[in-house]
């Protein structure tokens, strides 16, 4: 296997043998999946390097770089838009492994020689190329022994920095559309908080939308801070109201408010209606998105009606059935509607007596009726029976999972 | 409100660089030499503040730590360097810190056989169960017992024009004691992890670029703060164990300068002081240790990992514990010595990374129109020729001339 490493610092020499600098960095041109070597950069003086083109390389090997003419007669490369410094930009930085799903650094780059041309490989993350590169070449031969050497494919890899885009790359970032908004939410956690803004910045408004709420509340504050307002408001109204709520809610009052009165009316509302309830009550639980149907409304006619809506996906596990003052007096599954002859109404096959719980009981009420019936989600109600919200599973998995019983370790340290 | 947000960090970092190190470094730099080496703190306030302040810039404008610049600019084998310098220093400090704990407690009559493991324990705990936050803010208000420093200072009548000439006039003697404790009274105060800290301390806090000016007053008032504080202790010292011909062999000793102000009460006073600045670090370091080792390398890092998920960060962290706690565990080891060596130590390894720092401030790349100006190139480099030159001289007089 050949490595970025064992090019950088050594000699390189004309066409007549006479040395005329080392070996600076290596450029390569991003595209395809095994992005080909294109230029050499040689550090000729203590300050002074010149870019040369690889066709002017005559031979490479890890001992030494020939060129095939002397040096003023070459003409230097220039860099193109779709160029990477591979130890500039590359190595030693941090990056994403797409396929892995977590943050890495780059312990050194894989390259691969085919005739005359060189083509990066990968990316080596493992212990052993960071021994290598220290040069403990024995340790690192006992650790790769061990633990075999573990390389992330050029193509399952996201080039990091995104707080500061100067790095001069200009390639599309898209590779962290491949991910999880859930895996998103980890990486972005992990980066510095501009980094981590930066990353979110990046992404569609729905994706970062879902990305922010899969994040511990301290993680979202901090971004939602480092994001600046306008961008902020972009994604609390994207995210879904109860989410928006519980965010908005860590917040500093004053900010929370600006952040509110730049809002969409309409989803302000919404959300201002849910902070109206104690965070750790069934209305500090619910999403104020619930989709009501009418006893008298036929199975077709609703079919009809739910796909001209396209609800959100959290809304439509269950749909609940409302009288003429919003009360909330039967409950159907979508496979009740599905399997119901398309005339059939409402009525007919709905449950009666629906399992709820009043928007002002504790947390606690709501997690153990999910759990005894085995709920995809639980109708929320005010004190006059009326349907005000609904709670789902997943807002309620949160509290018993495992998943948030450590704080984020890392900001202990520092705030 | 905007300044509000940004001011602290500066200031946080000033009172863990008074820890227990520093408590007893100018403690000792008061009793041997009286107000002689005041005049110090004039350089080491604006090197401090000049270090910090580049630290600060530096985390701002990249948004990155120190041990990730390091890494990303300078090569692994250079990040080697800095992430071995920083570990030796930290070793040292934690160190220190169990001393301050041990020595403190031995004021009430506990054994350092107790109370060092058990504060082991202890650190170890409050960390992995990360309560320590909780209890962070109570080790930051008891750390106003630097005013008691103060108050003693004034009530021992010291001779204050004496101590503003000192202040003012360099007198410096070449004999390997007195440049041990000038190195130490630097090491004490701007050191490796102090540059380590502040900058991830701005990154976390996300400050902003606009926000600069206010990060450069929060870091320039810690500074002087620190100094403030090191000056007191100084002048407390002096007029009461140096002015009585005393000497500091344990915690007790440096305890009479707090008499003037506490009575006899002075010792308790002390005791509790030296222990709390003892614990705040204590906790503090050997998990920034092992965040600046994984970050450089590039392991897996986080108390949210397991030890299988993220061995050598746990490695480094109960390392950093068990040796700290170890050394002080030797029977016959000297306390407070320990506490004076580990300033001195900081103070020849703070050089090289201070050469770091002012590369990466230099970046054109990486910090644009923020780079250093001549002024903070001339203060830095001043300061990087001042450590080593202050290191030549170390070994020379400690050679030629060791008392």
């Amino acid at each position: 296997m050949l490595y970025l490493s064992s090019y950088l610092g050594r000699p390189v020499l004309d066409a007549g043998s006479r040395r005329v600098g080392t070996v600076r960095d290596l450029t390569a041109r991003l595209n395809g999946p095994y992005p080909a070597v294109m230029a050499l950069r040689v550090r000729t003086g203590r300050h002074s390097h010149i870019d040369l083109s690889w066709n002017d390389v005559r031979s490479f090997e890890t001992s030494q770089i020939i060129l095939a003419a002397n040096l003023q007669d070459l003409d230097p490369y220039v860099l193109g838009d779709q160029d990477v410094l591979l130890s500039r930009n590359v190595l030693d930085k941090q990056i994403v492994d797409l396929e892995g799903r977590r943050l890495i650094r780059v312990q050194d780059v894989q390259l691969s020689r085919t005739g005359t041309q060189l083509r990066v490989l990968g990316v080596d993350v493992s212990t052993s190329a960071l021994l290598r590169r220290l040069r403990l070449r024995r340790l690192a031969d006992r650790v790769a022994a061990g633990y075999p050497p573990h390389a992330v494919a050029w193509e399952d890899v996201d080039l990091g920095s995104w707080r500061d885009p100067n790095v001069r790359l200009r390639v599309a970032r898209t590779g962290l559309r491949r991910l999880h908004p859930a895996d998103l939410a980890e990486i972005a956690a992990a980066l510095p908080p501009g980094e981590g803004a930066g990353l979110l910045a990046g992404l569609e408004d729905e994706v970062a939308a879902d990305t922010l709420e899969e994040m511990s509340p301290e993680v979202q504050v901090r971004m939602l801070e480092a994001l600046g307002p306008e961008r902020a408001v972009q994604l609390l109204e994207e995210m879904s109201p109860d989410d928006a709520a519980d965010l908005l809610q860590d917040l500093p009052r004053e900010e929370a408010e600006a952040l509110l009165a730049r809002m969409d009316p309409k989803e302000a509302e919404d959300i201002h209606e849910l902070l109206g309830y104690e965070e750790e009550s069934a209305g500090g639980l619910m999403t104020t998105e619930v989709f009501s149907v009418l006893a008298d409304e036929t199975a077709q006619g609703l079919i009809e009606r739910l796909r001209a809506r396209a609800p959100d996906e959290e809304a439509a596990y269950y749909l609940y059935v409302v009288d003429e003052a919003e009360r909330l007096v039967g409950v159907m599954s979508l496979r009740d509607l599905v399997v119901a002859p398309g005339e059939a109404r409402v009525a007919a096959f709905m449950r009666a007596d629906p399992i709820s719980v009043r928007a002002d009981e504790d947390k606690k009420e709501v997690v153990e009726a999910i759990m005894k019936y085995n709920l995809l989600a639980l109708p929320v109600v005010d004190d006059q029976e009326r349907l005000v919200g609904v709670v789902t599973v997943d807002d309620v998995i949160d509290l018993v999972g495992p998943r948030s019983w450590r704080p984020d370790s890392r900001r202990f340290l520092r705030r | 409100m905007a300044a509000l947000a940004v001011i602290g960090p500066g200031l946080i970092t000033a009172q863990a660089d008074n820890d227990a190190t520093g408590i007893a470094t100018y403690s000792i730099a008061g009793a041997r030499y009286g107000y002689r080496l005041l005049w110090v703190l004039v350089p080491v306030g604006i090197a401090l503040a000049v270090t910090q302040e580049m630290g600060a810039r530096l985390g701002i404008v990249t948004g990155k730590g120190l041990a990730s610049l390091i890494r990303e600019r300078f090569g692994v084998g250079f990040a080697a360097v800095a992430i071995g310098l920083l570990l030796i220093g930290n070793l040292g400090t934690t160190t220190a810190d169990f001393a301050g704990i041990a020595a403190s407690l031995e004021i009430f009559g506990i054994s350092k056989f107790a109370s060092v493991p058990v504060a082991a324990g202890i650190v170890f705990l409050l960390v992995t169960r990360a309560s320590y936050r909780r209890v962070e803010k109570v080790f930051l208000v008891l750390s106003a017992f630097y005013v008691a420093y103060m108050i003693s200072g004034f009530m021992a009548h010291p001779n204050w024009a004496h101590a503003m000439r000192s202040t003012v006039v360099p007198s410096f003697t070449l004999t390997g004691a007195f440049v041990l404790t000038v190195v130490a009274v630097v090491g004490t105060t701007v050191t490796p992890w102090g540059q380590f800290f502040i900058q991830s301390y701005v990154v976390d806090k996300n400050i902003d670029a606009e926000q600069l000016n206010y990060a450069r007053g929060d870091v320039i008032l810690g500074a002087f703060t620190t100094d403030l504080v090191a000056f007191f202790i100084i002048v407390a010292t002096a007029s009461t164990i140096f002015a009585t011909g005393g000497h500091i062999v344990d915690a007790k000793d440096a305890a009479i300068a707090l008499k003037p102000l506490a009575g006899r009460f002075a010792s308790t006073l002390f005791g509790l002081g030296l222990l709390n600045a003892s614990f705040l670090a204590a906790a503090i370091l050997p998990l920034s240790t092992a965040y600046a080792v994984c970050e450089a390398f590039g392991l897996e890092m986080g108390l949210d990992r397991s030890p299988r998920e993220a061995p050598i960060f746990y490695s480094v962290f109960a390392f950093s514990i068990l040796f700290g706690a170890g050394v002080v565990l030797i029977p016959s080891v000297p306390l407070v010595k320990i506490l004076f060596a580990s300033s001195a130590v900081n103070g020849v390894l703070v050089a090289p990374i201070l050469v770091f720092l002012y590369r990466l401030c230099n970046d054109v790349d990486l910090m644009g129109s923020r780079r250093n100006g001549k002024f903070a190139n001339a203060m830095g480099a001043a300061t990087i020729g001042l450590l080593i030159l202050l290191t030549v001289l170390l070994l020379g007089a400690g050679i030629i001339n060791p008392t």
